[in-house]
């Protein structure tokens, strides 16, 4: 059977890109397609029959920044990013970047793509979840800013006729940043924390791991426990930050291996040791 | 559906099944076979080509996504200076390079080079670490990348001072 080929929609701007939305909310957001293509090794192919393409919308690839922060449009090529530079990107968001793959590789995948994979949480989500990062939905005559946490929360991700359209990171002044991505099949993580002191003092900190698949490994608890702490950390405050960890890895990912369980906490041990006053 | 593009210098138009993989419509429609596909899922970098000056790879990219922009295969790019000075520099570092890895070996070296003078060890494994040629992990691969660097950078000089 001869199989019916997509249709394409390639709006040149974003007026024309909401309007073909509007009456396509079904069709496929396409942008660098390096996720889209990533397992599907057909000769052809086989994509929905409408696809949207976003690469040729100038809007959708500016990026721009204020005194606050720095403002990326969804189509904005990872590479590109990276070309901003490491003293304006945040250390460990340029580690995570990097680190997808080939600068190759890199020219065609795009920051919004990266966020807007449903399935799994790809390399940017778990450093910009820490960041307060915000979103920008846009529909014909609407536009909204959503943290980054509520645009995953969200089911769908992207209501009828709405497209990501930008990225806003604050510029925070965390002076300790780490990203670690460990790569080992099923039990694969990727790790970040960040953190600002003030003198001896731990006056802000959050972190995150990821797993492969959505999981994402936080502990409001744990990081609210550690705020205001003298540096370095007593023994007592390091083995109860690890406790209230295990707790929560026990909690809610009982079937993570045990080896991925000690890795986590491991990891999570030498952070706490390398937090010391600037 | 119809799409143009510029191939190696030449405007060409083709009329194909839009979501076919420009690697697959460079080796069949226009017969340039130095693009070898080898992964489809953007691996292996034996695909490479470049569009619009930046390295990318063509089995991850549909026809569609080529109208109007600019492509350069490996057999557009070896004519030029700049592919002659990185095939000089493996060369006199004793790394012969097989003709199916050159796409996936000249493209990102010239990158490298177009952005920095001095390769430094950082680059250099970036390179390789991507690099899916065995002999990549050589010392005459290193040295390859070191030697076009200073072939690149002596011809910056030259084309300085006139
Ligand atoms: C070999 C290989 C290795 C990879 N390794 C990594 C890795 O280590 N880490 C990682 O994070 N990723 C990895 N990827 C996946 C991919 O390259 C990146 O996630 C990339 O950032 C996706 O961006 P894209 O523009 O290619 O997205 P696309 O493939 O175009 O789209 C991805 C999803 O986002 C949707 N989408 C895109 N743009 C928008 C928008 N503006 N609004 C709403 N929805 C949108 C699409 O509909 C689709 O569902 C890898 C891919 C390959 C081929
Ligand atoms: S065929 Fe392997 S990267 Fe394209």
């Amino acid at each position: 059977m001869v199989r019916e080929s997509s249709h394409i929609y390639v709006p040149r701007n974003l007026g024309e890109l909401l309007a073909i939305r509007k009456i396509r909310p079904d069709a496929l957001l396409f942008a660098g397609g390096t996720y889209i293509l990533k397992d599907n090794q057909e000769k052809v192919p086989e994509l929905p029959r409408h696809i949207i393409y976003l690469m040729d919308i100038d809007e959708l690839k500016r990026v721009s920044r204020t005194e606050r922060y720095l403002e990326i449009g969804a189509a904005v090529s990872i590479n590109r990013i990276l070309h901003v530079g490491k003293h304006l990107l945040p250390r460990a968001l340029w580690d995570a970047l990097k680190g997808i793959g080939p600068p190759a590789l890199l020219n065609q995948a795009t920051l919004g793509g990266n966020l807007c994979v449903r399935k799994e949480r790809m390399s940017a989500y778990h450093v910009l979840l820490l960041m307060d990062v915000k979103i920008e939905l846009r529909r014909t005559g609407s536009s909204r800013w959503i943290p980054l946490q509520r645009f995953i929360d969200l089911e769908p991700l992207i209501e009828n006729g709405e497209v990501v359209t930008r990225i806003r990171i604050p510029f925070t002044s965390w002076d300790f940043q780490i990203y670690r991505r460990l790569q080992d099949g099923k039990d694969g993580l990727t790790y970040c924390a960040l953190a600002s002191r003030q003198k001896e003092v731990l006056s802000a900190f959050t972190f995150s791991f990821g797993a492969l698949g959505p999981h994402v490994i936080r502990s409001r608890e744990v990081e609210s426990a550690l705020l205001g702490r003298k540096l370095p950390l007593t023994e007592r405050d390091k083995q109860q930050a690890l406790l209230g960890l295990r707790q929560t890895v026990e909690r809610s990912h009982r079937d993570f291996s045990s080896f991925r369980k000690d890795r986590i906490l491991s990891i999570f041990s030498s952070t706490l040791d390398m937090l010391i006053p600037e | 559906m119809r799409i143009s593009f510029h191939l190696n210098g030449r405007h060409v138009s083709i009329n194909t099944i839009p979501e076919r993989r420009l690697a697959d419509i460079l080796r069949e429609d226009y017969g340039l076979v130095g693009t070898h596909p080898g992964c489809y899922k953007g691996t292996c970098g034996f695909c490479t080509v470049l569009m619009d000056g930046n390295p990318i790879y063509s089995c991850l990219l549909p026809a569609f996504a080529v109208r109007e922009k600019t492509i350069t295969t490996i057999e557009g790019f070896l004519p030029t200076r700049e592919a002659q000075e990185i095939l000089k520099g493996f060369q006199e570092a004793g790394c012969l390079l097989p003709e199916y890895v050159l796409a996936s070996v000249l493209f990102p070296v010239n990158s490298l080079l177009e952005t920095t003078d001095i390769p430094d060890e950082e680059d250099i494994e970036e390179i390789i670490r991507y690099c899916h040629w065995g002999p990549s992990r050589s010392m005459a691969f290193r040295e390859g990348i070191i030697i076009a660097a200073k072939f690149r950078n002596r011809r910056k000089r030259r084309g300085k001072r006139k």
